[in-house]
């Protein structure tokens, strides 16, 4: 019967890789999946294959000698991880069947012990493409040789326990719960149990913790691996020790000697979890119902949330008349509740103004004061950045919505930039609010330049609307031209994971900057002509303020044709073609 | 009204539908049938503009919709088999976003016209997430018909309607066609498009194999006695209904890792 398991297992993920496979005969996808592998190849594997370091070797990154002491690090982080399986977890058995798993072998003549192996049998593929992944990342950074093979099957043993544990705590929740025990009391007993364990060891240690904190202030990894070597922290942390040792072994016999308790406790837990008797089939049917159901909802071009039950107010009333992206930009303000509030970012300025003006008056907090204008400029350079990486549901729209939207009467142009609209608005009131807080510092600092810092913000001010549709274009343009990349990847599964989709993020990233230097070139060297002019009249504050108007002005006609060319892409995009259903 | 002249469209080397000509003049409704794979949908995605054709000619209520698709949307109004709701927006907020795709001055009226006649009037803050697949329904189509389309298309219209849903769904299809609009119904469903059709068209493989009204079509494939329209449909598209389950000879028992062997007769 396992043999049968291992063949649908084995047979899909070759399907699955196949279809990637596939994909690959488009060039584009082709030159994604290129960029991908040479990345890695450049990143990861250069230095392995090269084999120049040996087992204490070590270069850039971490060093031997600290990866070693950032074992008992591991040891609570694991037993964190393990721990929040009987805290935050639902409490009904369910194995995470998918549906066809459920009709093909609930029904058929294989034990619940069958389906148990059928699943530890699926997470080993997972787990093992996983800790070969990590142990390439980490080898990378430094060692090679042995050290690759130690990493292996320290991730190995981790991941595995990792497994094993949340499927024995499924299971002994369950069991609780049939016997009365309320969630909230494990919860608690749970929790509580590590925090007294925790402030006990504190305790009886403090006053050698008090002479470590004086001596080994400086040493970090020595004051935490003193603390938590003290009983009965440390016996509590022994069997996690047992578990993440192999991976933070320096020799083969260590190693060895660390791998057959490893393995001794990953036994137990299979004990455990194989002897649980818990009857695992009815919730993995419900939660197998409802994933397929999620999955069926965002293939239909429906949400994958659960739609709310409470209206929520309109940021402004919609006439029927007017412009139509407006439509769009008023239906996903709609969408994002509080935030599309003017009231709630005038507070959030007020309080930013408020602050900041408190700062600058206090002398003491001079430092405080440098490190907020860091900040924020920081935040306004990453804010545009990183938005458009992470704001992409307006363009994954697009095509979820395009059995609605296409037969709408707008041109492409109109149906984009209506999408486009909402989270250029956050994103410019967020940068905003930064500039108002940087001209309060600037004016502070430098009170002899008067109106300039005002007027530069103006200046600035001005672009960022339109450099922001600019970047966020980019996303439109992925999604219309590298549909299968970047379109709801969890649901398309032909898209999800590949090495071409690894292309996909690093040609996006540095899609994002260049596209920033490049519309900002033409728009950089307009607003210098114009201020330059200006300054030769001494008017410096106005140019700086006409130069973020010739800028801006520039940008608008670089999102016009950007505009231009993604509508008309956006009306002869044909889905059927590519993205069949 | 609707008018298609060779409508073709290719997927690389496959015609998904292949010079397709027809038209569909106001009051009539024309039922689009066809066994799955024969084009139904690409052929109502094309119409819509949701896909753009290969080859040939699409005109909406005159309006040619490669040149001017913006003219000749505005004239359509196309039902999915699914209703495609958004799901921050209320019962209400669904006709106001629709009015200004549409710029439709005076919309409140017909907005509050269409919920009352569709039994929805009481429902106008309603989210989508409150709302039945029925009511779902019947919300798409009070956006669809907000603003008066002389054009509709409608694909699978009946899915997961109740019996009471059903037969509003048919009324509304039939009173639209006697207030003068040219509709397509795309459906497996042949006892509807009985009903509800004036013309027939069967698809096959992407290819016309029938054309014309109900009593057209029963003369052309009649053997004699009554026709149906499900008897015109097998015997022009040549897919004789195979057996769900074929009679099969009774294997004899399979012998299994646990079964015994059989015990020997004296």
């Amino acid at each position: 019967m396992i043999s049968a398991l291992i063949y649908l297992r084995v047979r899909s993920l070759i399907n699955a890789y196949r279809a990637k496979l596939l994909r690959l005969k488009q060039p584009r996808y082709l030159f994604g999946a290129i960029v991908g592998l040479v990345y890695f190849y450049f990143v990861f594997f250069h230095r392995l294959f090269r084999m120049r370091h040996t087992m204490g070797g070590s270069n850039s990154g971490i060093s031997l000698e600290v990866w070693l002491r950032l074992e008992p690090i591991a040891a609570v982080a694991l037993l964190l991880y393990l721990l929040s399986s009987w805290i935050f977890s639902s409490d009904r058995a369910d194995l995470a069947f998918t549906e066809s798993e459920i009709a093909f072998l609930f029904p058929a003549p294989v034990s619940r012990r069958g389906l148990i192996h059928f699943k530890l049998l699926s997470g080993q593929l997972r787990i093992l493409f996983l800790a070969v992944f990590f142990a390439v990342v980490r080898t990378s950074m430094s060692g090679g040789g042995f050290f690759f093979v130690s990493q292996v099957f320290g991730w190995w043993t981790i991941l595995s326990c990792i497994n094993l544990h949340r499927m024995g705590a499924t299971f002994t929740r369950d069991r609780l719960l049939n016997l009365g025990v309320h969630p909230w009391i494990r919860r608690v007993v749970a929790a509580g149990l590590v925090l007294v364990i925790a402030a006990l060891s504190y305790y009886w240690a403090s006053d050698r913790i008090a002479v470590l904190l004086r001596e080994k202030a400086n040493q970090p990894l020595t004051f935490i691996g003193a603390f938590l070597g003290t009983p009965p922290l440390s016996w509590l942390l022994w069997p996690f020790h047992l578990v993440v040792r192999p991976m933070f072994t320096a020799t083969g016999l260590g190693f060895l000697s660390a791998f057959g308790p490893a393995l001794l406790v990953l036994a137990l837990h299979y004990v455990w979890v194989i002897k649980a008797e818990v009857a695992f089939e009815e919730a993995s049917i419900v939660s197998a119902q409802k994933r397929a159901d999620w999955i069926q909802a965002a293939r239909s071009g429906k949400s994958l949330r659960r739609g709310p039950k409470k209206r929520r107010e309109e940021p402004f009333p919609l006439r029927p008349l007017g412009p139509r992206p407006i439509a769009f930009f008023w239906r996903n303000l709609i969408g994002l509740g509080p935030l599309a509030f003017p009231k709630w970012w005038i507070v959030g300025a007020a309080l930013a103004i408020m602050l900041t003006r408190w700062l600058l008056a206090t002398p003491e907090y001079k430092p405080f004061v440098t490190a907020l204008t860091g900040l924020a400029l920081m935040l306004a350079a990453y804010g545009f950045l990183l938005s458009p990486v992470f704001v992409r549901r307006p363009s994954q729209r697009l095509i979820e919505e395009i059995d609605v939207i296409k037969a709408y009467p707008l041109r492409g142009w109109e149906i984009i930039l209506g999408e486009m609209l909402s989270p250029i608005a956050l994103i410019a009131c967020f940068e905003w609010l930064l500039f108002t807080v940087l001209v309060l510092i600037a004016r502070h600092r430098m009170p002899e330049q008067h109106g300039l810092p005002i007027a530069i913000a103006i200046g600035a001010a001005q672009i960022v609307p339109f450099l922001a549709g600019v970047l966020f274009s980019l996303n439109f343009a992925a999604v219309l031209i590298l549909p299968a990349w970047t379109y709801q990847t969890s649901v398309n599964t032909a898209s999800g994971g590949g090495i071409d989709k690894m292309g996909q993020r690093l040609i996006f990233a540095v899609g994002y900057f260049l596209v920033a230097i490049v519309s900002l070139i033409p728009a950089a060297a307009v607003a210098a002509g114009v201020l330059f002019g200006f300054k030769l009249l001494d008017q410096t504050s106005l140019g700086a303020i006409l130069a973020g108007t010739a800028a801006a002005l520039t940008l608008v006609g670089e999102l016009a044709a950007i505009l231009s060319w993604l509508g008309e892409r956006y009306e002869n995009f044909d889905v059927s073609a590519e993205l069949p259903r | 009204m609707i008018e298609v002249i060779g409508l073709t469209k290719a997927y690389g080397d496959f015609l998904a539908v292949q010079d397709l000509s027809f038209s569909v003049r106001p009051g009539e409704v024309l039922g689009l049938v066809g066994p799955n794979g024969a084009g139904k949908t690409t052929t109502l995605r094309c119409l819509t503009g949701i896909i753009p054709p290969t080859r040939g000619v699409v005109r909406i209520a005159d309006i040619a919709l490669s040149t001017d698709p913006v003219g000749a949307k505005r004239q359509l109004a196309f039902f999915p088999d699914e209703p495609r709701l958004f799901e921050h927006l209320s019962v209400w907020q669904h006709l106001v976003f629709t009015a200004r795709l549409y710029q439709l001055k005076d919309y409140e009226q017909r907005g509050h016209d269409l919920l009352q006649q569709l039994d929805m009037a009481d429902k106008e803050k309603l989210m989508p997430g409150e709302l039945s697949r029925g009511m779902k329904q019947k919300l798409a189509l009070a956006c669809g018909l907000l603003h008066q389309p002389r054009v509709i298309l409608f694909d699978e219209p009946l899915t997961g309607l109740d019996p009471g849903g059903i037969r509003a769904m048919k009324d509304t299809m039939l009173r639209l066609a006697r207030e003068g609009a040219a509709i397509i119904l795309s459906s497996h469903l042949l006892s509807l498009l009985e009903e509800v059709c004036s013309h027939v068209l069967i698809l096959k493989n992407g290819q016309k194999v029938v054309d014309g009204t109900l009593a057209q079509i029963r003369q052309a494939y009649s053997t004699g006695g009554a026709t149906t329209l499900e008897d015109v449909f097998f015997r022009a598209t040549g897919d004789a209904p195979p057996p769900l389950l074929p009679e099969l000879p009774v294997p004899p028992a399979l012998p299994t890792a646990n079964s015994e062997p059989p015990a020997s007769l004296p």
